[in-house]
């Protein structure tokens, strides 16, 4: 299989983009992964489009070839993947799998979502539609419903106190304090959202034991990026930044139905994921310098954190607590604040994530969030409930 | 002369005697203090100048509500709404939020409108409730009626306090049939969606006793108010 | 407690028989829920039932039975949801998972004042809601 170098990422900012359409901002993240590419590079001769809502959100379909127009891209090839949440990843998967297998050379990858195009309660339905249509659906279920269940049983099991699970939202709303894209720019206070006298109020129950401060805001947004073959004739030259190369993918998917998990507090798709990931980088979890992991609930970091091997089971807390995730700690999570700050427009959050690594294996990062020294770095993207997900691993040598 | 303040007062409506709301503090997710109190009538001119602006922004019904809040002020300002209130919340005496409502009568009260200048930290919902505490607790009311100018605010309000519908009843806004929040549905409801803690110690009292404005208005990008320049 | 028409119109509605029974392989006896095309443990296939003629239906096919969920079941895990999406103007429902004795794994509606993890609950059917005008049968679970 071909070597693929990322030579270029964009991204828009998170928050209310609804003047736009959703091929625009699609375009814009797009655009703004072209001029980081640089001018040298070959011509795009791949366009994949992430997206989940395109046709229940904004009544829009074929929105690859909206974006292949809008960005005057004629005749590259355009194809969408949709995966739930895990859009994002498995858009960078597909465009990595067209070149490592010969058929592209410079394939342009870009995912978002417009989410703000209707209500919170229709945006909350359209999430749902994940479920099952029948034995789930019908019943109101939401996805903050399954992780309110997961949550209870979580914390259960493992001794995990609200106040415990704030201190995560404290690090994110900081670290997200310094990222320009992200969604939501507040510092938290975590006596003030977990034990304080109007904390009850202030941070409601969204799914009880799941508060408010405890899940991700809905966002519009898109990111994008531009791979190219490594073995391309002196593309290292061609290449406006340091080269950052995709190492390993891993993806793997689990019951759809919550319910028939073999073991509830289990996430199998990303324990499989991850593990293939590794096999293909030849990595271990013990050699992820930094991870972007999916929470659009703040305990699925640590549930993530747990499967992909960063900490043992129930663990994940202590770490945490300790320190080890912030940006100088010894395993940093979430740098651009996650899901919880920064954003998740939900088909383009895997491309987020991946923008994010970039920045960071290039040094690029703001400087308050800037990892020291990363090499290897690690995104979960976690489609569903966990029915779908995809793990990517990049390298900066 | 005195013709003329004999028909001023002929122009002016008659008060009923209602309590002043006493003043609270909400400790928001930031860890940033909410204090809310009521307005003073000579600070009216400027809460004016802070509305102002949003009256031309479209987005979210901000024009409408900055719109007809600013002329409910108005009329407070100048003594041509019967029994109306303002209730302002500053955060280190900058104004975050603000809401107002009316006395029909003792028994009734007319909610008007709610706005937030200061976003991301669910300032309105808790103006929204502390102007509902006011008519129920303090002005010891029976009901409030309610409508919006913005589907998804009233929704989350419709839902989040289980309104009655009161059709039969027109609310003073005009637009759609009423609803009303009883004195029962607001003491179910309580203890999920009122906060807040009293007194407010004196050093944050004196820190909002002289309002400011707020520096800039995430609504307006790339503008700086009167007195930011 | 449901009356004739109700059960004419949960046996009538095939969406309506996917919720409140879970298949059975004919071979295996293992129990599906949802239903699935080719059983989990032994890899027999079903077909559609009213599809005879079908050119893939093969000879002396046996047709899935349907067990019906309802009884003693345990409960795994709960919530109360606040956040409901569009087409709810309640202010919360209670959703549970349970394990039913015969191994089944169901989501329903919870009516139960104090829900612990473990507590025994009994499992029945109710019209629960009505979408797009027609009427949802779901399950539901009390002490």
């Amino acid at each position: 299989m071909r070597k693929v170098i990322i030579a270029g990422t964009g991204h828009t900012s998170f928050g209310n983009l609804r003047k736009y359409k959703l091929s625009e901002i699609l375009a814009y993240a797009a655009l703004d992964a072209m001029e980081n590419g640089g001018n040298d590079l070959p011509p795009i001769d791949q366009v994949i489009v992430g997206n989940m809502g395109a046709g229940i959100l904004n009544h829009q379909t074929g929105v690859e070839s909206a974006v292949v127009s809008t960005l005057n891209l004629e005749p590259a090839s355009a194809e969408m993947v949709v995966n739930g949440p895990a859009s994002g990843a498995s858009a960078f998967k597909v465009g990595y799998m067209a070149i490592a297998s010969g058929m592209a050379d410079v394939v342009l990858v870009t995912a978002g979502e417009l989410m703000r195009a209707v209500t919170g309660w229709q945006a909350t339905d359209f999430v749902a539609t994940l479920t099952h249509p029948d034995i789930e659906y019908p019943y109101g279920i939401t996805l903050p419903g399954y992780a309110g269940m997961y949550l209870r049983a979580y914390m259960d099991k493992y001794n995990i106190s609200d106040e415990m699970l704030s201190s995560i939202s404290v690090r994110d709303h900081h670290n997200g304090m310094f990222n320009p894209w992200a969604h939501v720019q507040v510092e938290v206070d975590k006596e003030a959202i977990s034990s304080g006298n109007d904390a009850k109020v202030i941070n409601p129950m969204v799914a009880k034991p799941l508060r408010m401060y405890h899940t991700c805001p809905v966002s519009d947004g898109a990111a994008a990026a531009v791979l190219v073959a490594a073995d391309l004739p002196d593309i290292q030259k061609k290449l406006k930044h340091k080269p950052v190369f995709v190492s390993g993918i891993g993806s793997a998917t689990d019951t759809h139905c919550v319910h028939n998990r073999k073991d509830l507090l289990k996430l199998d798709a990303v324990r499989l994921s991850a593990e293939k990931a590794y096999k293909m980088a030849g990595v271990k979890a013990s050699d992820i310098d930094l991870a972007e992991l999916h929470d659009a609930f703040i305990f699925l970091e640590l549930c993530l954190a747990e499967e992909a091997g960063l900490f043992p089971r129930g663990k994940a807390i202590e770490a945490v607590l300790s320190g080890k995730t912030d940006i100088k700690g010894q395993i940093p999570i979430n740098p651009s604040g996650g899901l919880k700050s920064k954003g998740h427009p939900v088909g383009g959050t895997g491309m987020s994530q991946i923008y994010e690594l970039v920045k960071q294996l290039r040094g690029d990062a703001e400087k308050e969030r800037q990892v020291e020294n990363p090499k290897t770095a690690m995104a979960i993207n976690f489609g569903g409930f966990g029915n779908n997900v995809v793990t990517t691993i990049l390298q900066n040598s | 002369m005195s013709g003329a303040y004999e028909l001023e007062l002929s122009l002016r409506p008659p008060e009923i005697k209602r309590i002043p709301y006493p003043s609270k503090y909400i400790t928001l997710a930031s860890g940033e203090k909410l204090v809310i109190r009521e307005a003073r009538r000579e600070e009216i001119p400027f809460l004016l100048e802070i509305i102002e602006p949003l009256i031309r922004v479209k987005d979210d019904f901000y024009d409408i509500v900055a719109a007809r809040f600013y002329a409910e002020l108005l009329g407070l300002y100048r003594y041509r709404v019967r029994d109306e209130f303002c209730l302002v919340g500053s955060i280190n005496g900058v104004v975050a939020s603000l809401c107002n409502s009316r006395m029909i009568n003792e028994k009734s009260g007319m909610s008007y409108h709610t706005m937030t200048v200061k976003r991301g930290l669910r300032c309105g919902a808790q103006m929204f409730a502390a102007k509902m505490e006011y008519h129920i607790e303090y002005l010891n009311q029976e009901e409030v009626y309610i409508v919006a100018e913005s589907p998804i605010g009233f929704r989350r309000w419709m839902i989040e306090y289980q309104l009655q519908p009161r059709f039969e009843f027109q609310h003073e806004l005009g637009g759609p049939p009423s609803y009303v929040l009883t004195k029962d549905l607001y003491y179910q409801t309580k203890d999920r969606l009122v906060a807040g803690i009293r007194p407010v110690p004196d050093e944050l009292l004196n820190i909002c006793e002289t309002l400011k404005g707020p520096e800039e208005y995430p609504q307006i990008p790339n503008w700086k108010p009167r007195w930011c320049k | 407690m449901l009356n004739d028409i109700d059960k004419l119109q949960i046996e009538n509605i095939y969406s309506q028989q996917t919720v409140t029974n879970a298949d059975c392989c004919p071979e295996c006896k293992t129990l599906a829920y949802p239903p699935v095309l080719v059983c989990k443990k032994c890899g027999n296939r079903r077909y559609p039932e009213d599809e005879v003629e079908y050119v893939w239906h093969k000879k002396g096919y046996k047709t899935w039975s349907k067990v019906p969920l309802e009884g003693k079941c345990t409960l795994v895990t709960w919530t109360r949801l606040w956040a409901l999406p569009d087409g709810f103007d309640v202010r919360y429902i209670d959703f549970a998972i349970v394990k039913f004795e015969n191994g089944v794994k169901a989501l329903g509606h919870l009516d139960c004042e104090k829900p612990v993890a473990g507590m025994t609950l009994n499992g029945d059917t109710i019209k629960l809601r009505e979408i797009d005008g027609n009427d949802f049968y779901g399950l539901i679970f009390r002490e």
